[in-house]
């Protein structure tokens, strides 16, 4: 759909929504050197109070980081998406927003094409058209950098 | 004159008309398989009804019950159809002009990627075939060796078609109806207007029919070329049997010794050109080496082939500069085996009906015409005689001569990697398997090979990094120069593929099953796009924790590099025949029919006959903790095979990357209790059941997430008590060990405090007590809470939730039996 600023999607990320943050197996395998990616995506649950579903084996990383959250599996929470009613342990109710970060860019379309009637941000490093929201193509160092910026945008909107 | 239409089955007389839909023409194939097949017990207590050579329609109301209970989730992001002249329609708008909404759309563009993958295989096993035909004609018998009934003969092929195979001609009908399903399932796929339901069903059909012809090349294998058999082997020596004696690795060639490499799913040319060389005493001379089925085939009837690498890093094998000539058929994937042998000064001998680039169909030349226009300098030549092909592969290889390495040299690597602007990872976000190449070539521009090093292993030459470089470095070739630096130590063993699981020896497996000391039975496939590690890690854990692992094609010799802290490989820990802690290779792509035939099982356990009858079969498979690994799933014809193992009742799970890619999946809902429910056999009501078998078809990211979840995949309602104590301790054990919890919901799946695992017992009892509401006390359950918050008795409990133990039940209602389907409704 459309590619946003870092600041953007915290604005965004800020507004009165039921958001929840799906973070993929590559937030453990991603080291900027400094930080690694499963170190910004709890900063961001942290910034913005945002659950999270902890796919792969991202949830001992997580918890390590200070974020209280259970085991997920990907497929399961878009396939929780389809049904009418919403139990999920990691969520009291059905999402408005996915966040995904952490899947391979492949990976992160085919999510966000199956989610249905909500709306979703990919903060990968690629473009994701099928997104409601995306992060732009970026190097590494970039995605970086947009990273760190979103994290450390203000949750309080600007007005 | 006797009646056409009168079988018999022990005294009772039966009507044709009444067990198939249209019996015209095949009176004598179902009036064997009702006499020879069919137990008189069964058949007074179930009746029957065979789907003989049936279309998708004929079985779908077994399709139908899975998919209703696993719903479909599409991940595809187009959503416009122009598959005919009066599109393109925008299917999120509104239907097609022929009606197809968006979802069926969908159906459609599974059923056609399942039709892709069955196509590939059914040309080969109709080459193969033909050509059996033509030598020994189609009165020669067929089998799979030694067996004992009509039960145990033709699995995959009796299941679906309901024919009892006993000659090539046999195998042709059977070859002949395949195709004609191709043809109907292609055309739905191209301009099907139906339901989504109904296109998965076909997909699942389409699998089917994939299955049945590869089965028909696995019996030509051994009825007409000697393939090594199970079947025939003493029960008591499989459990070393074919011994691990099959070498594989680089290592293993003798580089001095010109090399032939076999590629493709075609075995004739490999046959051929061995027996040549058997004939003109060569075989100490010349190496064979394998690339995918052909060679898995090739070390069936050949001891000393060298399994190097499977079909999906066939160019990266080739670009090793080793061999000396490609001896190639058509296989899984379409690769530039001219590019790639050019590349390397090897030659290539490419046997198809269908031709390569712009080569020109040479059959019809002398054998020494073409070699020397190879010597003399071309490249490739097409030939459709296996024979003649054989003879040219050999021919060449005597007399090759090539330059030397064909390897970028350590200064030539560091100067490409050098070539890099720096910071733009664009190869690392190209890549599926997401390996880190940017940081690599990094590291490389200072001499360090250790990025490259981990790049290599998970890499399988797609080139999307190389072809997304805007330096364009040579990214592949300083991966094979990479691939080179460790090919000395590259060394393994394997078992060649062993052909059927006989009957027999499945049998000695029940108590291992039924009672528990196996957690499950784990079919294990790949192609080979997943890094070698991990499905190699997955196969060893799976193993060690006592499952039952049978794996078939490409992914059995990455499995089989695994080696253990002690230095053994799999096949030289574990035994080989089909028990718990066993690890079981049926042999190459083809062999996945018969690595899928455990359910033959039911048919000692159940009286079930295995011909037409794969309702019967599938539901009872899928009460059993029958299950499917994908582990790098890079082909249609794998997205096929995993559709007709899902039919016959396994549980499929599909990784890493492939796992998303494929955009279908069938997942349940463990929260929306109305899919939970079977038929009860006692009564033929609905009787709600815990939310297992969790899912059908479900994708997972990580290796360790592959292991979790087909521990939770392995449970049904109905298992014994020891069985579920099994399966909740692994599950438990899994969950304990990768995410440091307990699984989500584990109460839903508890029956008794008997069935908890001891070391967890206490733990559990305390968490039913306090967080779920349960009466517990003195190390048990007192009460248990049902899933509309009462409290009751575990016998209460065990009479409105779940299923007694042990006690039949069906998904389908015409499953049940006779007396019960009369006095209740479905």
């Amino acid at each position: 759909m459309s590619v946003k600023s870092p600041s953007w999607i915290a604005e965004y990320l800020s507004n009165d929504k039921k958001v929840l943050l799906v973070a993929g197996a590559l937030c453990e395998q991603i080291d900027f050197g400094s930080k690694s990616l499963l170190d910004y995506a709890s900063q961001l649950a942290e910034t913005f109070g945002i659950p999270v579903a902890a796919t792969g084996n991202t949830v001992r990383g997580f918890r390590e980081r200070g974020i209280d959250t259970r085991k997920a599996w990907a497929a399961e929470i878009i396939n929780y998406m389809q049904c009418d009613e919403w139990q999920d342990p990691v969520i009291d109710s059905r999402p408005e927003v996915l966040v995904f970060i952490g899947y391979s860019p492949m990976h992160m379309k085919k999510l966000v094409c199956a989610v249905k009637d909500a709306q979703t941000v990919s903060l990968g490093n690629v473009y994701i058209e099928e997104a409601t929201y995306s992060l732009p193509d970026a190097p590494l160092s970039r995605w970086q950098e947009e990273l760190a910026e979103l994290v450390n945008t203000s949750s309080v909107p600007t007005s | 004159m006797e009646d056409k239409n009168i079988a018999h089955i022990g005294p009772i007389e039966v009507n044709l008309n009444e067990v198939v839909r249209d019996p015209r023409g095949i009176e004598d194939i179902v009036s064997e398989v009702l006499e020879e097949d069919f137990i008189e017990s069964r058949y007074r207590q179930f009746g029957a009804w065979l789907h003989m050579f049936p279309d998708a329609a004929d079985i779908a109301d077994w399709d139908s019950a899975l998919l209703y209970r696993y719903p479909r989730l599409y991940t595809y992001s187009e959503d416009g159809c122009s598959d005919c002249e009066l599109g393109p329609c925008n299917l999120s708008e509104s239907t097609g002009r022929c009606g197809l909404s968006l979802e069926s759309w969908q159906g459609r563009m599974s059923l056609r990627k399942a039709c892709r993958g069955c196509a590939s295989q059914m040309e080969v096993a109709h080459e193969i075939l033909d050509e059996a035909i033509k030598v020994w004609d189609e009165g020669k018998e067929v089998s799979f060796g030694k067996v004992m009934t009509i039960s145990d003969e033709v699995p995959p092929i009796g299941i679906l078609t309901g024919i009892h195979v006993k000659t090539l001609g046999d195998l042709n009908k059977v070859q002949s109806y395949c195709e004609t399903q191709m043809v109907k399932l292609l055309w739905a796929s191209q301009a099907g207007t139906g339901s989504a339901a109904a296109f998965e069903g076909m997909a699942m059909h389409a699998g089917s029919v994939l299955m049945a012809a590869q089965a028909v090349s696995e019996m030509v294998k051994v009825s007409c070329y000697d393939f090594i058999t199970a079947a025939d082997q003493p029960l008591i020596e499989l459990d070393n049997w074919p011994p691990a004696t099959t070498d594989g690795g680089w290592a293993s060639i003798e580089a001095e010794k010109p090399t032939i490499a076999l590629l493709g799913d075609n075995f004739l040319p490999a046959w051929n050109a061995i027996n040549y060389m058997k004939e003109n005493e060569l075989t100490d001379q010349i190496e064979i080496c394998s690339i995918g089925a052909a060679g898995d085939d090739t070390a069936r009837f050949y001891s000393r082939v060298r399994v190097i690498a499977p079909m999906a890093k066939a160019e990266k094998a080739i670009r090793n500069g080793v061999f000396d000539v490609v001896l190639a058929t058509t296989g899984c994937m379409a690769l530039d085996l001219i590019g790639e042998v050019k590349r390397v000064d090897a030659k290539l001998v490419w046997v198809s009906s269908q031709s390569l680039g712009d080569l020109e169909d040479r059959t019809a030349q002398p054998v020494d015409e073409i070699v020397d226009a190879l010597i003399g300098g071309e490249s490739a030549v097409w030939l459709r005689d296996v024979s003649k092909a054989g003879e040219v592969a050999v021919k060449i290889a005597q007399k090759a001569k090539r330059k030397g390495s064909y390897i970028l040299s350590d200064d030539e690597a560091i100067a490409e990697a050098t070539k890099c602007q720096g910071d733009c990872d664009l190869c690392f976000s190209s890549c599926p398997n997401t390996l880190p190449i940017s940081r690599a070539v990094e590291q490389l521009e200072k001499g360090n090979w250790e990025g490259f090093s981990e790049v290599e292993k998970g890499c399988y030459f797609c080139a999307k990094c190389e072809n997304s470089c805007p330096s364009g470095v040579k990214l592949r070739d300083i991966i094979v120069a990479t691939e080179r630096k460790r090919a000395d130590t590259d060394k393994f063993v394997m078992r060649a593929g062993r052909g059927v699981l006989p009957l027999t020896e499945l049998l000695q497996s029940a108590f291992a099953v039924a009672w528990g000391n196996a957690p499950g039975i784990v079919v294990m496939l790949g192609c080979g796009n997943a890094p070698q590690e991990e499905i190699a890690w997955i196969g060893y854990e799976l193993t060690r924790r006592n499952c039952i692992v049978i794996t078939a094609g490409c992914g059995a010799a990455e499995i089989a590099r695994y080696q253990n802290p002690q230095n053994k490989f799999i096949s030289q820990e574990f035994v080989s025949s089909v028990e718990a802690r066993a690890f079981v290779n049926c042999g190459s792509c083809s062999a996945t029919a018969l690595a899928s035939t455990f359910y033959m099982i039911m048919n000692s356990a159940g009286g079930i006959s295995h011909y037409a009858s794969m309702p019967e079969i599938a539901d009872a498979s899928f009460r059993s903790g029958m299950t499917l690994l994908l582990w790098g799933a890079l082909t249609d014809r794998m997205y096929a095979i995993g559709a007709a193992y899902a039919r016959l009742g396994y549980k499929v799970v599909v990784g890493p990357a492939s796992g998303l890619e494929w955009n279908r999946y069938a997942m349940g809902n463990r929260h929306d209790r109305s899919r939970w429910w079977v038929y009860h056999s006692e009564d033929g009501s609905k009787r709600e059941t815990e939310p297992a078998p969790e899912h059908f078809i479900v994708p997972v990211e990580t290796k360790e997430e592959a292991i979790t979840m087909l521990s939770r995949l392995f449970m049904s309602p109905s298992e014994f008590r020891e069985s579920r104590a099994t399966h909740l301790d692994t599950m438990i054990e899994l969950y304990q060990i990768f995410y440091d919890q307990l699984p989500d919901d584990w109460n839903l799946l508890v029956r008794s405090h008997l069935e908890m695992p001891t070391r967890h017992r206490l733990k559990m009892l305390k968490m039913l007590r306090e967080q779920y509401g349960w009466e517990t006390g003195q190390g048990r359950v007192q009460k248990a809470k049902n899933r509309d918050g009462d409290l009751m008795t575990l016998e209460e409990l065990a009479a409105c939730y779940g299923m007694e133990l042990g006690v039949f039940h069906s998904r389908l209602h015409r499953l049940l039996p006779r007396a019960i389907r009369d006095i209740s409704e479905p």
